[in-house]
């Protein structure tokens, strides 16, 4: 076995023959790794012209090849002394058993099929090195004729070579066993994922139909409600073609599904009264394709011919890249409104014609009532000094009388026309303190309260958000108010304060020690004209208290007054805090 | 008639003219005064046509206007003198009883040159118009072109 042992300084060589250059690269580059060096042939015959120079110790032929295949290749060299030592292994797909029997026919040394592992071919490879030794002196081979195939066979090779033959062919079937049992081992992993998946299909596949079956159920209820809306709803393309519209919308129009399905939506019959607003909607479709939602009132025909006003809307539905795929269109019947607005407008009207009127009273009023009155006091006067030396005391106390009514009638007067312009005065809200519009409304009763005895107790008030016109009004006479009615008093005692709050309003109260009132006359405190007292105890017109109600109602809040004869009154007021950030 | 007169009082209501000539009386200013009832007579004097039209030349120191008078009214008199190049230099003080916002407004707008609402009282009264012609008739030096003091009575 010494020559089997490769020195490593010369390489054991192989020749290749193989007519695909493909094939032949990589038997090269497999056997090359194991250090073998490589000739390669492309067919049999340039096998034979190499071989001799070459001297390989083994020859690896595909069986397939032009011009001379690999068994005749393999007959020719062992048919020549000088080579028929050289190991021949062919290459083949050994489809035939006929193959068989042509390798043992042209004495090829084994078999390598096709297609082959590395390790496999490698394993031969060595196999075949190693056994060349024991070949060379069995040299003498019988005859052997055989049929197979209808075919007779002649062969002559020797008994090793056909043990290798056939070893390699059981190799190779029991290869090709394994590869098989492999490949149903495969076959019947794929069969169940196969299998598997087949399962998978059909559970999405339920699943799929369930899903379908929900999105028409889902259909369905949006359907029946969108049909079932009051609201007239359509659903447009871009190029202003209708798609869909609900049944309202159909109702209301007296028309059919297929008039107006696949129809421009301003021909589609609600529309096709006015080119004027057939245009206009053209419009809108043109801004809500550029994104906007167009919204506006519009007159759309009924099916009955009317002309309704409604609440028109037009929204762009945009996708994913912010496109306007559709427009959704939809109208709400207005006419209610419409009629509401139209009555209202009108009481306003009428309202304002009344406030008019009302102006133009206090007007002339103010212009003509008071014109006589000083006429009256004019022509008196006038009278008196013409005939003061003559006129009796009796005379001149009548002439006093007709003044003094007269005042009186002018100062009724001045005190309605108060009234009646408080209830137009704008109102300039701001922050009150209300310490010092008390402080400034017992400054200005000055001449009233000249030589009286008054206490009176004013702890420090909060601020309150009001008009501070009106509220110095409202001090000025509630202040006055007490001023006056504790007169016979000695000492007057008059508080103002604050007594908490009432649904977040302060509660503010102006309290006196004076002649007070029964209590079953407080409502007709604050009545216009309406007095407790007769004018000879307590001089006044009885305007006072109705301006603080309507000043105070015209804050939002409210008045009411609590009292006993000869025992004092109390009067309370609401008036909204002002906002803590402007609290000082 | 051709006279020109100091004062023009244009007021409707006799009465209220009477007052206010009786009160002009008692401070020596009564004949200074042209009364006259309405707007539309007031603007003839004043642009010297119809009745007027051969009146002296010249304008009033001062014209007292009511506001609340039958055909043109105190506020459109006002107007057309304040609009007339003409008439616009003439002093015009605005005697009314209507203290009302929107009057105010008109007549200050239009340029009037003083707004005093009669007062009830008559000693009150007696007093404004007594103001307002001492101060016009005599201490306000008048523009250019208006009637000439009359005579100062010699003493």
């Amino acid at each position: 076995m010494g020559t089997s042992t490769q020195p490593s300084d010369s390489p054991v060589k192989v020749l290749i023959a193989e007519d695909s250059p493909t094939q032949a690269q990589r038997l090269r580059h497999i056997l090359e790794q194991q250090g073998y060096e490589v000739g390669v042939a492309a067919n049999g015959r340039l096998v034979l012209e190499m071989a001799p120079q070459f001297r390989p110790a083994l020859i690896i032929s595909d069986v397939i090849m032009p011009e001379m295949d690999g068994y005749e290749l393999s007959r020719r060299i062992k048919a020549d002394a000088d080579l028929r030592n050289i190991p021949v292994i062919l290459v083949t797909t050994m489809s035939d058993p006929q193959d068989v029997i042509r390798g043992l026919e042209c004495g090829a040394d084994n078999f390598v099929l096709k297609p082959y592992d590395e390790h496999y071919l490698l394993g031969r490879v060595r196999y075949v090195l190693a056994n060349r030794e024991f070949q060379r002196p069995q040299d003498a081979g019988m005859g052997v004729e055989l049929y197979f195939n209808d075919k007779r066979h002649y062969i002559t090779a020797g008994r090793l070579q056909i043990l290798n033959l056939l070893l390699s062919t059981y190799d190779a079937a029991i290869q090709r066993n394994a590869e098989l049992s492999q490949a149903q081992e495969e076959l019947r992993g794929i069969n169940a994922a196969l299998a598997e998946v087949n399962r998978r299909l059909e559970q999405e596949s339920r699943q799929r139909e369930e899903a379908q079956q929900s999105l028409r159920e889902s259909e369905q209820r949006l359907r029946s409600i969108v049909d079932n809306m009051a609201t007239f709803v359509g659903e447009i393309t871009p190029d202003g073609v209708l798609v869909d519209v609900n049944r309202a919308a159909l109702e209301s129009g007296g028309l059919q599904r297929q008039d107006v399905i696949g129809k421009r939506f301003e021909e589609a019959g609600w529309l096709s009264y006015s080119p004027a607003v057939q245009a206009r909607l053209g419009e809108d479709i043109e801004r809500a394709l550029r994104g906007e939602t167009v919204r506006h009132d519009m007159i759309t025909r009924m099916a009955d011919g009317a002309l309704v006003p409604i609440d028109f809307m037009l929204v762009p539905v945009h996708d994913g890249e912010g496109r306007v795929v559709k427009l959704i269109a939809s109208g709400i019947d207005i006419t209610e409104r419409k009629y509401f607005e139209k009555t209202l407008q009108e009481k306003n009207a009428a309202l304002e014609a009344a406030n008019q009127e009302l102006e133009s009273f206090s007007y002339s009023v103010s212009h003509d009532l008071r014109a006589p009155l000083r006429h009256i006091d004019g022509y008196i006067q006038m009278l008196v000094e013409d005939t003061a030396s003559t006129l009796s005391s009796e005379a001149r106390r009548y002439l006093n009388v007709i003044t003094d009514a007269s005042r009186q009638m002018g100062q009724l007067i001045d005190d309605l026309l108060a009234f009646s312009r408080m209830n137009h005065a704008e109102m300039h809200e701001t922050q009150v303190d209300l310490g010092a519009l008390v402080q400034n409304g017992i400054r200005d009763l000055e001449m009233p309260t000249q030589g009286r005895n008054i206490v009176w107790k004013v702890p420090p008030l909060p601020t309150a958000s009001g008009d501070p016109a009106m509220l110095k009004q409202v001090f000025a006479n509630l202040l006055g108010n007490a001023v006056k009615y504790t007169r016979p008093r000695d000492a007057a005692e008059i508080e103002i304060g604050s007594a908490g709050e009432e649904e977040g309003r302060l509660v503010l109260f102006v309290r006196d020690n004076g002649v007070g009132f029964d209590m079953k006359y407080a409502d007709k405190l604050f009545g216009v004209f309406q007095r407790l007292h007769r004018p000879d105890e307590f001089e006044g017109t009885g305007i006072g208290l109705a301006n603080v109600r309507r000043i105070i109602g015209r804050h939002g809040g409210r008045v009411w007054a609590e009292g006993k004869t000869g025992e004092g009154a109390t009067f309370y007021f609401t008036l909204r805090p002002s906002a803590p950030a402007h609290r000082p | 008639m051709n006279f020109l007169k100091r004062i023009l009082l244009v007021e409707d209501s006799p009465r209220d003219a009477e007052l206010a000539l009786h009160a002009l009386a008692a401070h020596n200013l009564a004949n200074e005064v042209l009364h006259l009832q309405d707007g539309a007579e007031a603007l003839d004097y004043l642009y010297r046509r119809g009745e007027f039209s051969d009146r002296a030349k010249g304008n009033p120191v001062v014209v007292l206007l009511d506001l609340k008078m039958p055909k043109q009214d105190g506020i459109e008199v006002l107007r057309q003198i304040k609009g007339e190049p003409g008439l616009s230099t003439i002093p015009v003080v605005v005697m009314t009883s209507s203290r009302e916002d929107r009057d105010l407004q008109a007549a200050y707008r239009l340029g009037v040159n003083a707004y005093v609402v009669k007062p009830m009282q008559f000693k009150d009264f007696v007093d404004a118009v007594k103001q307002v012609g001492t101060f016009w008739a005599g201490l306000n030096e008048p523009p250019p072109g208006s009637a000439p003091r009359s005579e100062r009575p010699k003493y």
